[in-house]
C-alpha cells in the first residue's frame, strides 16, 4: 500500500496509520488473536526502509519519521498481510462471504496540524481523510469481488483483477462471496447497483425504489449525491442491519410484504449516510450526533414523504402510529439528561442508542422547526460548505448562527448541547363577558417548563371565529395571556404543529375548554383487552 | 345443526341467568382494573388536543405519550391487572363448581345450590386447572414446533406476506391450545358427574381427591374415541363468536371513525359487551355440548333441583 500527501509541512512527522482490523483480533473478541489481524513486514518512507520492528500498538502504527521541512509530497510504502477472522462484524468472514472494511492500514486523520489517533468503536464507523484512492485487487475467479468504483476487470488463469478509482473518499470498503445476483437501476445521475441473494429477489425492486426516492428527494432538499454509482449489498448482518461506506452500504434482510417498510427505512437511512459521513464527513467517533442524529431526523423526513401526504407511517386496522413516533420512544428517556453532543466513546451501551438515535433527531427537528422556511437554504450551505470536508460541532453551530432565530442571540450552541426537560404547557382557560358590550375577556393560563429562547406559535380556537395564530416567547414559569374578542377562548395550543419535538410532553401542550371524552374511549378499550384476558384464563 | 340450535336454545332457556351473571362478574373485575385508570388518565386526556385523535382511531403516538409522561401509571396498573387476572383465575375455580353441576344436570338450580356446589367443589377444580397448566405448556411447546413447520412451508407458497404467515402461526397455536381447553372441560364434566354419582349412591363421603386420575384418563379416552367430532362441535360454537368478534370490531371502527366524539365511544363500549356476551354464551353453549359426549343424553327438561340431594359432604 502506498500512500502520497502533497505540501507537507513539519506537522505530517511521525505519520500513524489505523489498524481497524486489529481491533476485532484482540483477546478479548477473538478466540484466537493469533489467526487475525495485521502482520506489518516493512514501511519505506520516501523511498527508504524504515529499520527495526514497525511500532504497532493496537490500533495505532506508528511511523518514525520527521518532516523537517516544508516538502512537496510525504509518501509512505507499507507491505502487510491481513488475516480475516471468522467474524460478522464489518471486518470478518461468515457465512462464505468476506467482510472487509478496516483490512488495510488506513492513514489516521490529519486536522488541524496534528495526527488524530481515533479509538475503534463498536458503534460508530472508521474515521479517516477523503483521499484518491486507487485499488488493484486479485481473487480467484470462484468468488465475487464487490467494491465501489470498478473500471477495469482483467481474468487470468483462475483470478480476476479488477481495478477501482472510488474518489473521493475516505475509505475503500469491499466484500467477496458467492451466488450474488446483480440488478442495475440506471439513471442519469446515478446507478444503483444492487447485489442480492436469490431469495430476496421479490424485494430488490422496493429496496431500490427507495434508495432512487432518497436520491432525488436529497439532491432537491440538500444537494446532489456526487457520483455515478451508488453500490448495495445484502449482507450477513443480522436482523434488519445496515451499515455505510463510501458510495456502498450493506443490508440484510431485505423483507417483503408487510414488513417491507422496516426494510425500506434502514434503506433509506444507509442512503442518507452518503451524504453525512460519505460526503460530509465529520468524525463519527468524536462527533456521532452530525452524521447518526442527522440521518435519522431526514430517515422519518423521507419516511413521510414516501408516504405521500399520508398523515399515518402505520394504519393497520384503525391503530396508527406517525413516523415520528421511533424515535420519540427511543429517545424520550433521555431528554431531560444526556447532550447529544458526547464523544461515541462517553456515552455508555445504554445511552448511546437512545441518544443518538432517539434524542439527536428531535433535537434536529427542533433546530428545522424553529428555522421554518429557512431550513431548505440552511442544509443547501451546509452541504455546499462541507461536502468533501470534516465539519464538526462548531462549524455546524456557526453557520446555523447565520440563520433567525439563532442570529440575533449566537446561541444554537445551547439547543444542541441541551440536557434539561422541556416542557410548554397550556393548564387552563378562563372567560368572561365584559359588562355592557358584547365582548369576553378570556385569560389562558399557561406554564414554561425550560423553555427556549425563541419565539413558539401559539393557536386560540373560538367557537365560530376562525384560529388565531400568533407567536409567543414564554419566560420560565407561570404567566398568563389575556385577550379580547367578539367570542371566549374555547381552545389554546402552544406548537400545534409539535416543532419543539423535544417537548418532553405533548399532552398539556394544549387545553381544550369542553372535554371531548377521549379517557372514555381508552378506557373502553382497555376493558375490553382485560375482559379478553380474563376470558382467556376462565376459557370463558 | 340441529343440535346446535337446541344447545344454544338451552343456554337461552335454562342458563340466561348464568350468562349475563358470568359476564357481569368478568366486566366487574375487568372495571376494578379500569377505572381507577379512567380516573387517572381523564385530567390528563380529555382537555387535550393532541388526545383528541383518540375518539376516532388508536393513535399510538397518544398512548406512548401517556405511557412515557404518566409517572409509572400503567406499570403499576399492569400489575395490579395481573393480580386482578390471577385473583379472577381463583374466583372462576370457585364458580366452575356451580356451573358444572348445573350443566351436567341440565337443570337451573337455586342460588343456594350453585353457591354450595362451587365451595364443596372449589378444589377439584383447582387440582385440575392445576394439572392443566403442565398440560397447556406440553401443547404450547406442540404448538411451536407445528406453527414452525406451517409457517416454513407457507414461506415457500406466500414470501411475500410475512403478517399473513403471522397470523397463520398464531392461528395454528390456537387451534392446538383448544385441544387443551376441550379436554379440560371433558375431565372437569367427568369429575362432576362422579362425585355427583357417589353422592347420590348415599353413604358418607369425605371430601377428597381420590379418584381424580380416573377423570384424566376417561377423558383422554373420550378424546381419543370422539376427539374429531368434538373438535367439529367445538368450532361449530367458536367460529360464530370469532365472526361475532371481527363484525364487532369492524363496526366499532366505522362508528367511532365515523363519529369521533362521545356517541361514538358509548357505541362502541356497548358493542364490545355484546362481544363479551356472546363468548360467555359461546362457551357455556360448547361445554354443555361436550355433556353430551360424557353423561348419557337425556330429554331436556326443565326443572327445580333439590337444594339438598346431591350436595357433596
Amino acid at each position: 500500500m502506498d500512500v502520497t500527501w502533497y505540501q507537507v509541512d513539519s506537522s505530517y512527522s511521525d505519520p500513524h496509520f489505523r489498524l481497524w482490523g486489529n481491533r476485532v483480533c484482540d483477546s478479548a473478541t477473538s478466540a484466537d488473536p493469533d489467526s487475525c489481524g495485521f502482520l506489518i513486514y516493512s514501511v519505506e518512507v520516501n523511498g527508504a526502509q524504515l529499520s527495526g520492528e514497525p511500532a504497532v500498538n493496537g490500533t495505532d502504527l506508528a511511523i518514525a519519521y520527521q518532516v523537517s521541512t516544508p516538502a512537496e509530497s510525504l509518501t509512505v510504502r507499507i507491505l502487510f498481510r491481513t488475516r480475516v477472522p471468522e467474524s460478522k462484524d464489518r471486518f470478518g468472514y461468515s457465512d462464505g462471504v468476506y467482510q472487509l472494511d478496516g483490512w488495510f492500514p488506513m492513514p489516521a486523520p490529519h486536522r488541524d496540524g496534528r495526527w488524530l489517533v481515533v479509538p475503534y468503536d463498536d458503534e460508530s464507523e472508521l474515521v479517516g481523510d477523503f483521499y484518491d484512492f486507487e485499488v488493484a485487487v486479485e481473487y480467484p475467479d470462484t468468488l465475487q469481488l464487490i467494491a465501489p468504483g470498478r473500471y477495469l476487470s482483467d481474468t487470468t488463469e483462475l483470478s480476476l483483477r479488477d481495478k477501482f478509482r472510488p474518489t473521493p473518499a475516505h475509505d475503500f470498503v469491499m466484500l467477496l462471496g458467492k451466488d450474488f445476483k446483480l440488478k442495475s437501476y440506471p439513471s442519469e445521475q446515478t446507478t444503483i447497483s444492487l447485489f442480492y441473494r436469490s431469495r430476496s429477489e421479490s424485494a430488490v425492486d422496493s429496496i431500490a425504489a427507495s434508495v432512487k426516492f432518497t436520491l432525488d428527494w436529497m439532491a432537491d432538499h440538500v444537494g446532489p449525491y456526487p457520483f455515478k454509482e451508488l453500490v448495495v449489498v445484502e449482507a450477513p448482518l443480522g436482523m434488519n442491519g445496515g451499515v455505510e461506506f463510501p458510495q456502498m452500504y450493506w443490508q440484510s434482510g431485505l423483507s417483503t410484504g408487510e414488513y417491507a417498510r422496516f426494510s425500506r427505512g434502514v434503506a433509506i437511512h444507509e442512503t442518507l449516510h452518503q451524504w453525512f459521513y460519505g460526503i460530509i464527513a465529520s468524525n463519527q467517533a468524536e462527533e456521532p450526533w452530525l452524521d447518526e442524529s442527522i440521518t435519522e431526523y431526514f430517515t422519518e423526513r423521507i419516511n413521510e414523504a414516501e408516504l405521500q401526504g399520508k398523515r399515518q407511517h402505520v394504519n393497520f386496522f384503525g391503530i396508527t402510529a406517525s413516523a415520528h413516533i421511533e424515535s420519540r420512544m427511543r429517545g424520550y428517556s433521555h431528554l431531560d439528561r444526556i447532550p447529544i453532543t458526547r464523544s461515541a466513546l462517553a456515552y455508555s451501551r445504554e445511552d448511546y442508542f437512545p441518544t443518538i438515535y432517539g434524542k439527536g433527531p428531535m433535537v434536529i427537528k427542533t433546530i428545522v422547526g424553529l428555522l421554518g422556511d429557512q431550513e431548505k437554504a440552511f442544509w443547501r450551505e451546509y452541504y455546499r460548505r462541507f461536502i468533501f470536508a470534516h465539519p464538526t460541532e462548531r462549524d455546524f453551530v456557526a453557520l446555523l448562527n447565520d440563520y433567525s432565530p439563532f442570529k440575533e442571540r449566537q446561541n444554537a450552541g445551547n439547543l444542541i448541547r441541551m440536557a434539561h426537560a422541556v416542557d410548554y404547557q397550556v393548564t387552563n382557560i378562563t372567560s368572561a363577558e365584559i359588562p355592557e358590550s358584547s365582548r369576553y375577556k378570556s385569560t389562558v393560563y399557561l406554564n414554561a417548563i425550560h423553555p427556549l429562547p425563541y419565539p413558539v406559535p401559539l393557536r386560540l380556537g373560538f367557537p365560530s371565529e376562525p384560529a388565531f395564530d400568533t407567536l409567543i416567547t414564554l419566560s420560565p414559569g407561570e404567566q398568563t395571556l389575556t385577550i379580547e374578542r367578539d367570542e371566549p377562548v374555547s381552545s389554546a395550543h402552544l406548537d400545534p404543529d409539535g416543532l419543539i419535538a423535544i417537548d418532553t410532553d405533548y399532552l398539556n401542550n394544549s387545553y381544550l375548554r369542553s372535554g371531548h371524552g377521549a379517557a372514555f374511549r381508552l378506557f373502553s378499550g382497555i376493558t375490553f383487552l382485560v375482559e379478553s384476558m380474563i376470558s382467556l384464563v376462565w376459557g370463558m | 345443526m340441529r343440535r346446535i340450535i337446541e344447545i344454544a336454545l338451552t343456554i337461552q332457556r335454562l342458563y340466561r341467568n348464568h350468562w349475563l351473571g358470568l359476564w357481569a362478574v368478568k366486566l366487574l373485575f375487568a372495571l376494578a382494573v379500569t377505572l381507577p385508570i379512567l380516573i387517572l388518565i381523564q385530567s390528563r386526556l380529555d382537555h387535550s388536543a393532541f388526545a383528541q385523535i383518540l375518539l376516532g382511531e388508536w393513535p399510538a403516538d397518544v398512548i406512548v405519550e401517556l405511557i412515557f409522561t404518566g409517572e409509572n401509571i400503567f406499570s403499576a396498573s399492569l400489575l395490579f391487572m395481573l393480580t386482578i387476572v390471577a385473583l379472577g383465575f381463583l374466583f372462576k375455580q370457585f364458580l366452575n363448581g356451580g356451573i358444572f353441576d348445573c350443566l351436567v344436570n341440565r337443570a337451573a338450580p337455586t342460588r343456594q345450590r350453585f353457591f354450595a356446589q362451587s365451595s364443596v367443589m372449589f378444589l377439584q377444580h383447582l387440582t385440575i386447572s392445576a394439572w392443566m397448566l403442565l398440560i397447556y405448556f406440553l401443547l404450547f411447546l406442540t404448538a411451536m414446533f407445528i406453527g414452525e413447520m406451517v409457517t416454513s412451508a407457507a414461506r415457500r407458497l406466500i414470501p411475500e406476506l410475512d403478517l399473513t404467515r403471522f397470523v397463520l402461526r398464531v392461528g395454528v397455536t390456537y387451534l392446538v391450545i383448544i385441544v387443551g381447553v376441550v379436554y379440560s372441560d371433558l375431565v372437569r364434566i367427568h369429575r362432576t358427574r362422579v362425585l355427583q354419582a357417589k353422592a347420590l349412591s348415599g353413604g358418607e363421603e369425605r371430601f377428597g381427591l381420590a379418584g381424580m386420575g380416573d377423570s384424566f384418563k376417561a377423558a383422554y379416552t373420550i378424546l381419543v374415541r370422539r376427539g374429531l367430532k368434538i373438535f367439529g362441535m367445538y368450532l361449530a360454537f367458536y367460529l360464530p363468536f370469532i365472526l361475532c368478534w371481527l363484525a364487532v370490531e369492524g363496526l366499532a371502527l366505522i362508528v367511532t371513525g365515523g363519529l369521533s366524539n362521545m356517541l361514538g365511544s358509548i357505541i362502541e363500549f356497548a358493542l364490545f359487551q355484546a362481544c363479551a356476551l356472546v363468548r360467555v354464551w359461546q362457551s357455556l353453549a360448547c361445554t354443555l355440548a361436550m355433556t353430551d359426549f360424557v353423561v348419557p343424553q337425556p330429554e331436556p327438561k326443565l326443572e327445580e333441583a333439590s337444594d339438598r340431594a346431591t350436595v357433596l359432604p
